[in-house]
């Protein structure tokens, strides 16, 4: 032991069988070491009077007479900010009974800093002078679930001006906007409103719970769509339109005949009928290279051998002996 | 040119492209390039005038395969897993040098058009099961081979819309082509077709978006009359009449046989490797 060293708190060395108290590089009599209590004012002149920490960097805030550390000080003494909690160092704000810093106290409307410009209280709520003009001036609506004004559009639901986004669905609970729609006095998405009330059935006129299916610009029951020839349900098979009307592949291809050579389907979109045969104009290809041989203006080139279609290029490296002979055969 | 190939293979694994589209590039081995046949996305592969002498049995590996077309190449033989390829609906092997299609050629499950046009098949090169193509096969082409038959039980072909049998050496048309009720074109031209049965008559080849060509045929006179009148709906219902019904059973009981010499050696698919093309004789009893 150091015969040097001697108490923080009265100054007096040690005795040689004395309980020394070492706290953060300081020691003590064990009498002189007192932690809580009454005695608090006897602790060393450089600790907390909260934490009893050492001050870090010799920082520390007085108030009436006691030292505290940063933390301390703000936890008990500072103001704290009604807008974000946190406390408020430097410039305080205080308005409506509440201290703010000064980049938290906006207009609830429009977010604007209201420190320096002033501002006017509003139910209960801070306000900027431009956007409490316009509320009393009855050209900007509130929610009248949350107070705040309504940007963009508004529902009115039991004859309440509110934001669409305090409701959701009251089928699938999504998160309404608002083209919801009411039904009952219950709100539901678009999307669920129309499987409940909007699918009539183009063929009997009922409406439709359950599956539907929509086609020919109507909705109808999956049992209700069907071949306008056969009157067979098309139940998921694709189906064919012609003025206005839906066929099966089979009847379609039976009564109109323009059936794609290459895909074996009826032609969807244009198509090119030459060398007695129908194709979709994507797939009139040059039989050899299979490139597109028509343009969808009209005005195909090609070259006939055998009813099938071949371009310039690719016509041209067919034999000559074969050439002579179709050409012969043609005359 | 297998680089070229190697890099359109590479294109096609990374963009995750489904056709490959390699024409006139030099092509000449496919197996140079094993990665080819690990597109399992492929669904179209046009290798027209190419070099290609061999098809790798592995080209079965490709099972999305619709369309492949091997036009104007030099393939002599194919590999009979060919048939196994799932969704193949169009088959081009016109101008090649095949001189018979491979065991179970007819086992395609989807094929559709199949292209032949220009090789050096004879009537025994179809394989066994040739005429289970006929439940899917809409367009045949056998234009310019060696065929002194039509293809084995062609009635089985219900679904036949096109058949050109095109300067071949038919002598016989069989009545049994009656039962294909769905052609619309007929391509006889350039064969040793005498008469026709009676049964022709059912055929619905003439009128709108079909066609009928029986031309350079050693025909009846009274059938070639006809044929060259150009009207063949007035030939058809010729063939329906009593008189032709006569001129036929004659012709069966007793005729004379008529060829027309003609020379297909000039043919740039008799210049094969391994096979030899017997010069073809036009039998006269």
């Amino acid at each position: 032991m150091d015969p040097g060293m001697v108490c923080t708190l009265c100054q007096d060395p040690f005795g040689r069988d004395e309980n020394i108290i070492n706290s953060g590089g300081q020691v003590w009599h064990e009498g002189c070491f007192v932690t809580e209590g009454p005695n608090e004012l006897i602790l060393p002149s450089n600790s907390c009077v909260q934490c009893f920490q050492p001050f870090k960097d010799e920082e520390f805030y007085e108030h009436e007479g006691r030292k505290y550390c940063a933390h301390d000080f703000h936890a008990l003494f500072a103001p704290c900010c009604s807008g974000c909690g946190e406390f408020v160092v430097g410039r305080v704000i205080r308005a409506m009974s509440q201290c703010w810093h000064p980049n938290c106290f906006k207009c609830v409307s429009c977010h604007t800093e209201l420190a320096d410009i002033g501002f006017v209280k509003s139910q209960g709520r801070p306000f900027c002078k431009p956007c409490n003009a316009e509320i009393k001036g009855g050209s900007k609506k509130f929610c009248q679930k949350c107070s705040l004004p309504i940007h963009g559009e508004h529902l009115v639901y039991k004859f309440q001006i509110v934001h669409p986004h305090h409701f959701n669905c009251s089928e699938c609970n999504k998160q309404l906007d608002h083209r919801c729609k009411e039904r009952e006095g219950e709100l539901y998405c678009l999307r669920c409103y129309d499987n409940m009330v909007s699918a009539i059935c183009g063929a009997c006129r009922r409406p439709i719970e359950g599956r539907l299916i929509h086609a020919l610009n109507k909705t109808w029951h999956p049992e209700h769509f069907v071949c306008s020839h056969c009157e067979k349900p098309f139940e998921g098979r694709r189906h064919y339109e012609k003025k206005g009307l839906a066929y099966c592949e089979r009847d379609y291809k039976a009564l109109f005949g323009e059936v794609c050579f290459y895909c074996n389907k009826p032609c969807r979109g244009e198509e090119v009928t030459v060398l007695n045969k129908t194709w979709c104009i994507d797939h009139f290809r040059c039989s050899a290279c299979n490139s597109l041989l028509a343009s969808p203006r009209g005005g195909a080139r090609y070259a006939d051998m055998d009813e099938r279609p071949y371009c310039k290029k690719c016509f041209e490296k067919v034999p000559v002996e074969l050439r002579r002979r179709l050409k012969k055969q043609s005359d | 040119m297998s680089r070229t190939l190697r890099k359109a293979v590479e294109n096609a694994k990374q963009k995750k492209e489904s056709e490959i589209n390699l024409v006139e590039e030099g092509i000449a081995h496919l197996e140079e390039v094993p990665e080819l046949f690990i597109l399992h996305n492929l669904t179209k592969l046009c290798l027209s005038h190419n070099k290609i002498t061999e098809l790798p049995p592995e080209i079965v590996e490709l099972r999305s395969l619709e369309y492949l077309n091997l036009f104007n190449n030099h393939l002599e033989d194919l590999p009979s897993t060919i048939s196994a390829l799932p969704r193949l609906r169009e088959l081009n092997l016109a101008l090649n040098r095949l001189c018979e299609l491979p065991r179970g050629f007819g086992s395609f499950p989807a094929l559709e058009i199949l292209d032949l046009t220009y090789n050096n098949l004879v009537s025994s090169s179809f394989s066994a099961n040739f005429t289970y193509l006929g439940g899917c096969l809409r367009a045949l082409y056998m234009g310019d081979n060696d065929l002194k038959h039509f293809p084995p039980h062609i009635d089985k072909f219900t679904l036949l819309e096109v058949l050109v049998l095109r300067d071949n050496a038919i002598v016989e048309v069989p009545k049994e082509l009656g039962k294909c009720i769905k052609l619309k074109t007929l391509h006889l031209q350039g064969n040793q077709i005498m008469a026709v049965p009676v049964e022709f008559g059912r055929l619905k080849v003439f009128g709108e978006q079909r066609s009928f060509r029986l031309g350079d045929n050693p025909l009846l006179p009274s059938l070639a009359e006809k044929v060259k009148a150009g009207n063949v709906k007035i030939f058809f219902d010729f063939l329906k009449t009593e008189e032709y019904n006569l001129i036929y059973l004659r012709f069966l009981d007793r005729h004379e046989p008529e060829t027309i010499k003609r020379d297909k050696s000039g043919k740039k698919c008799r210049k094969t490797q391994k096979h030899k093309v017997p010069a073809l004789k036009y039998e006269t009893k």
